[in-house]
């Protein structure tokens, strides 16, 4: 399975990775992106199954990564990994198209709950 | 005006989307426990006093209420935060791979605190460099200890 991990801050896409890596989805390839723009080159070059995404990045944020993947008929699972905890953010997230949002902090266990019911 | 949303004297049991000592102490405790593996002692200590070499991380929110959050902290327990997050050795690591560390736990905090704000607001990007002696005066402030060592949070409404 390949997984993009998108988000401005190279730590967090260490940790995301890492924490990816004590959840029980098994093996990946990560593939990284520092915000949408960047991201959505990857998507169109590598075709990762699953996209985790930053809410809050410089050149494309995260929802604009989103309806941009959506407009283009891409239905690539796409969760989002961010601070941002309101529920209009949540409400937004799901309405343009994501599969979830976990809020950071987070665990492995709160990613494992958010992947379960699209990876299984 | 509106109303502040941050007074440390409130507690979130009045059912006001309040921000409040404990919340933060909740926030600051959950990134560094639960997601960084870091020991810290939860209970606020007497403020820190700003030293001109620590490094201030901050991040706005902005909409009909306008505050910003603060973090400063030594370079040492920034280069801690950092090693954590990139799993790396603290002599392996770069001053932006310290600064960027740093201005993710200030994103966190700042992105929890939004969601705790009851208004429709946004939130810039983390801005991180060194002090320089500046400091606000914030209506929280509260400093707690990152493996034994001072981190002060401070939360400006305006």
């Amino acid at each position: 399975m390949k997984i993009l991990i998108v988000d401005d801050s190279k730590a967090m896409r260490m940790i995301v990775m890492r924490t990816l890596k004590k959840t029980e989805i098994g093996s990946f390839t990560s593939l990284e992106a520092s915000n949408g723009k960047e991201a959505l080159e990857v998507i169109a070059n590598e075709s990762p199954d699953l996209v985790l995404s930053d809410w809050n990045m410089p050149e494309m944020k995260g929802i604009d990564l989103l309806r941009k993947v959506r407009e283009s008929g891409n239905s690539v699972r796409f969760g989002f990994i961010t601070s941002e905890s309101s529920t209009e953010t949540r409400e937004l997230a799901i309405e343009t198209g994501a599969n979830f949002l976990v809020t950071k902090p987070f665990t492995a266990d709160s990613i494992q709950v958010a992947l379960d019911p699209i990876l299984s | 005006m509106p109303q502040s949303a941050i007074d440390p004297q409130v507690a979130e049991s009045s059912g006001q989307y309040t921000i409040t000592i404990d919340c933060v102490t909740e926030m600051v405790n959950d990134l560094f426990t639960s997601m960084l593996g870091m020991n810290i002692d939860p209970t606020p200590i007497q403020a820190n006093k700003i030293r001109f070499d620590d490094l201030l991380a901050s991040i706005q929110i902005t909409g009909d209420q306008q505050t910003s959050v603060f973090i400063f902290t030594s370079v040492d327990v920034a280069k801690s935060i950092a090693s954590a997050m990139f799993g790396a050795a603290l002599d392996e690591l770069e001053t932006s791979e310290v600064f960027d560390a740093l201005g993710e736990v200030v994103n966190v905090i700042g992105g929890n605190i939004k969601g705790v704000l009851n208004e429709e607001c946004a939130l810039s990007l983390p801005c991180v460099g060194p002090s320089e002696g500046i400091c606000p005066s914030g209506v929280l402030e509260v400093t707690y200890q990152i493996d034994g060592r001072p981190l002060t949070v401070i939360v400006v409404d305006r």
